[in-house]
């Protein structure tokens, strides 16, 4: 089913959580809501879950408008943060509760649960109670219980937000893998990128109450539409610099803008990925620029360089292991660096490139 | 002071010293009187304890007083309950006067609350003119006695429910909503079974605190024999005329009624504690 | 014991579409149960001791056995406050810290005197401080004499009361964990520097709580005190019991004139310790 909300608008007195908000979920699609803690995106959640009344605008699930009734009447599946599992029920009762509430038959309510146990994995643990269970345990509780009344859409509030570093990675994929397999439309909240480019398949970035740009994942990687997203989604550099004769300069570098732009002029903001420098050990064309290497740190399969330049600009630098090997480059020696692609965004926040 | 966790003579010895102050004021204070009670209660024999228990008056007292405090539990439960909940889920103008309001009976003299019920509805009292149309009796009748008894054990309930409503938050009850169940399944099944232990507590203190009424009832009740003498009133009576062994020995049944409460509180204590 | 703690206030969500109805109807129920049971009751009693006007108030207060009944409770309170604050804190303290043998039964029996009717315990103060009895007669040829004497009132507000101060102080002491002492001890403070310094501050809000309430509480006390103190007006009558003893004279005026000075008083206590317990609330927040 599909999710469409419109020129949503959210005040906590003066403070406006959410601002005119819009954006939708098709059919199936697994959506994040991504963005900084504080920016609205749980109360956005809250206001599709029927759990939060906006001020104005319109939430449609599958074309019909949702906004005035209760959550009840909604019958999307919630998973809280803190999972919200009933303690004084077993893993079974809790699993069963939003069948019983709906008096289904009682053989029919044993069979959905067992069903459910099983497709998250916890065959076996029917009998007992959240208190007993691990925290990734719970939350997959949390998320049978959700599904066992066949949601039309699921709605996680921070699903991973209280799980340790490796239980998070893992449950992020089995929630994909899941979604693969039961299909149902389902948006969820997260503070953290990765996680939101691992698995979705949509997203939207939300700042201070804001839609800053809807797209997939790699639309927001490789095409920001504002500096806050280039910022906001994976490591990025940020060098203060001016527009000039089709050219933005910074330090001693520079790039060519984009040929829409050719015209402009004035202070600019250039971004640069760590993966988008190219370096040498000697300079070439006069485009590159000096630098030196501060620290070398290897992460898994690259390597990340903290360098300086001449201005005392610091740059990091990610290189793929088997370049940085043949570069032969140790810390304190100074290195070349060109920039292979960059973002500009004038100062009033206009994309250029 | 000392802890536990740290090491060394010196501050065993401190805490030696510490544990045995304790130990010895909760003991002279506490403990000795109550257990006074019992040689005194006995020295007629058990013969003369169970004789004087069954006697008509100390039936008939015994009878009235946990009437009287049943009807308070079930009262107070309720209602204590309503309060926790619109206290601790709504805002309203007023509601920390409300919070406070909720402690005075805590604090006001039982001889004061029994007079309140006694103005209030005795000769001239604000409400005199309704009951007598009503053709009932508030005053040195039972009714009176219930207001009493109800009004010095209303807050226990709301007092412990509401740290546990508060603490329980409103997730739980959002993620019935979300499941499906209505405001009165959620009530039911989440929110009321959430807050059970507390609400036995509650009650359990509400019960204990009903039971050992003495002043409002007197002042109110009149302490009729027969018709508004309660357990306590009963004592007092059977000590002004002195017939001790009756006096202790409802005294005695009292206190092991209070006492039986307590460890139903305490095992409802470690149960909690075992979850 | 239900001490008087206000829960954590934390921002509540708006009501949802229908809710409103609901909403209101039990808060309704709530403030007219309030309202007929504690707050008409008590405007009874004001409206009876106002009823001659200040004037009037003033005379029937300005009696001997008035003012020594009112003086007597009242210092008599203080010095049990003292005495309950401080043991009531220590008591606390062991309980929260120290592991040893029976210190269950020791938690069971501070809850005694909440459960065990007042009227009761006064008797067991008689059975055991009375002038017949074992250590009444070793007292009195000592010459101190404690039953049907002030002291006596001391003793039995103290066992009423034990409660009071320990169950307000251990909770907050229970949540101050272990670590705050122990980063006192590495930092070379002593043990008294350390409860002087850093326990305190944290323990004197419930402190103050529960000293407050003992005294509210000990103003009031009836039924533990009318068997032990004698009740002679002007030197062992209390305040409760001169009330009771105007209201069987046939005198409302007077009784409801000495309640609404105990009232007034209880009053300040309550709204002081709900000041309290804000002030730490917004603390911790």
């Amino acid at each position: 089913m599909s999710v469409v909300v419109k020129n949503l608008d959210k005040k906590f007195g003066s403070f406006g959580a959410v601002n005119n908000v819009s954006f939708e979920v098709q059919e199936g699609e697994l959506a994040a809501l991504l963005g900084p803690s504080g920016a609205g995106k749980s109360t956005i959640l809250r206001m599709i879950g029927g759990l939060e009344q906006p001020d104005t605008g319109t939430i449609e699930l599958d074309g019909v408008d949702v906004s005035r009734m209760s959550p009840q009447q909604r019958g999307a599946g919630f998973v809280f943060q803190s999972y919200a599992l009933f303690k004084h029920m077993t893993i079974t009762q809790n699993i069963a509760f939003g069948l019983e509430v709906r008096h289904v038959a009682k053989n029919e309510v044993r069979e959905r649960v067992r069903e459910l146990l099983n497709l998250v994995k916890l065959d076996g643990y029917g009998n007992h109670y959240p208190s007993q269970l691990s925290g990734g345990q719970r939350q997959r509780v949390a998320l049978a219980r959700a599904l066992a009344p066949r949601p039309r859409v699921m709605l996680l509030d921070e699903p991973f937000g209280a799980l340790d570093a490796r239980v998070r990675v893992e449950l992020r994929e089995w929630i994909r893998r899941l979604h693969d397999d039961v299909h149902v439309t389902s948006i969820f909240v997260t503070h953290d990128q990765e996680e939101a480019l691992e698995i979705s398949d949509k997203i939207v970035v939300i700042n201070e109450g804001n839609v800053e740009q809807i797209g997939s994942p790699s639309d927001l990687y490789d095409r920001p539409a504002t500096p806050f997203v280039a910022s906001f989604i994976g490591p990025i550099n940020v060098f203060k610099g001016e527009a000039a004769e089709g050219k933005a300069t910074f330090g001693h570098m520079s790039v060519p803008l984009p040929r829409s732009m050719e015209q402009a002029t004035g202070a600019v903001d250039v971004f640069i990925r760590p993966f988008d420098f190219f370096m040498s050990t000697e300079g070439h064309d006069g485009r590159g620029v000096e630098a030196k290497v501060q620290r070398v740190a290897l992460i898994g399969g690259s390597v990340k360089l903290s360098l300086v330049l001449f201005g005392g600009e610091r740059v990091e630098v990610q290189l793929d292991r088997e370049h940085f090997g043949s570069l032969d480059i140790e810390v304190g020696e100074e290195v070349w660096l060109t920039p292979k692609a960059a973002k500009v965004f004038s100062k009033a926040h206009q994309p250029l490139a | 002071m000392a802890t536990a966790a740290s090491p060394g003579k010196r501050m065993a010895t401190s805490q030696k010293v510490l544990i045995g102050i304790v130990v010895l004021y909760v003991t002279l204070l506490v403990a000795v009187p109550v257990l006074a009670l019992f040689p005194k209660a006995f020295s007629h024999g058990l013969v003369a304890v169970v004789q004087s228990l069954v006697q008509k008056d100390a039936l008939v007292a015994l009878r009235l007083t946990v009437l009287l405090a049943l009807i308070a539990v079930v009262i107070n439960a309720v209602f204590g309950l309503v309060l926790a909940m619109v206290l601790v889920r709504q805002n309203f103008w007023g509601k920390s006067v409300v919070n406070a309001i909720i402690n005075l009976p805590f604090v006001v003299s039982p001889v004061i609350v029994g007079f309140m019920f006694l103005v209030l509805f005795g000769k001239n009292g604000w409400f005199e003119p309704v009951v007598n149309s009503l053709g009932f009796r508030v005053v040195f009748s039972w009714p009176g006695m219930m207001l009493a008894t109800i009004f010095v054990s209303l807050p226990f309930v709301c007092r412990e429910v509401m740290p546990v409503l508060q603490e329980q938050g409103i997730e739980h009850e959002q993620a019935a909503y979300t499941l499906g169940a209505s405001r009165w399944q959620t009530f039911w099944r989440v929110t009321l079974p959430g807050v059970r232990r507390a609400l036995l507590y509650g009650v359990t203190l509400t019960f204990a605190r009903a039971m050992g009424e003495f002043g409002a009832i007197m002042v109110v009740g009149g302490a009729l024999i027969g018709k508004t003498e309660t357990s306590t009133l009963y004592i007092f009576r059977a000590l002004e005329e002195r017939m001790y062994v009756a006096g202790y020995s409802a005294a005695l049944l009292l206190a092991v009624i209070s006492f039986a409460t307590l460890i139903l509180l305490e095992l409802s204590k470690r149960r909690e504690v075992k979850d | 014991m239900a001490v008087v703690v206000a829960p954590q206030q934390v921002p509540i969500p708006k009501a949802r579409g229908e809710r409103p109805w609901g909403a209101w109807g039990l808060r309704t129920i709530a403030l007219v149960y309030l309202a007929l049971m504690i707050v008409v009751p008590l405007s009874a009693v004001v409206a009876e001791g106002l009823s001659g006007g200040l004037g009037g108030l003033w005379h029937d207060l300005n009696k001997f056995s008035a003012q020594g009944a009112l003086f007597l409770t009242l210092w008599t309170g203080a010095i049990m406050t003292v005495i309950n604050v401080v043991m009531g804190t220590l008591t606390a303290y062991v309980l929260v810290r120290y592991q040893f043998p029976g210190k269950a039964l020791l938690n069971a029996i501070i809850d005694m005197p909440v459960a065990i009717p007042t009227l009761v315990s006064g008797l067991m103060l008689v059975i055991l401080l009375g002038p017949q009895e074992v250590i009444g007669k070793w007292l009195d040829a000592v010459g101190i004499h404690i039953i049907f004497n002030w002291p006596a009132i001391v003793i039995a507000l103290l066992f009423t009361t034990f409660p009071l101060v320990v169950r307000a102080v251990q909770p907050v002491l229970e949540e101050l964990e272990i670590d705050q002492e122990e980063a006192a001890y590495s930092l070379g403070a002593t043990q008294w520097q350390t409860f002087r310094h850093v326990m305190l501050p944290a323990l004197r809000p419930a402190v103050i709580s529960g000293g407050l309430l003992t005294f509210a509480r000990a103003l009031g006390e009836f039924g533990s005190i009318v068997l032990v103190a004698g009740n002679l007006p002007g030197k062992t009558l209390t305040a409760p019991v001169y009330i009771l003893g105007e209201i069987e004279s046939g005198s409302p005026r007077s009784a409801s004139a000495m309640s609404l000075v105990l009232l007034t008083i209880s009053f300040v206590m309550i709204i002081l310790l709900d000041w309290l317990q804000r002030r730490r609330m917004a603390r911790r927040d």
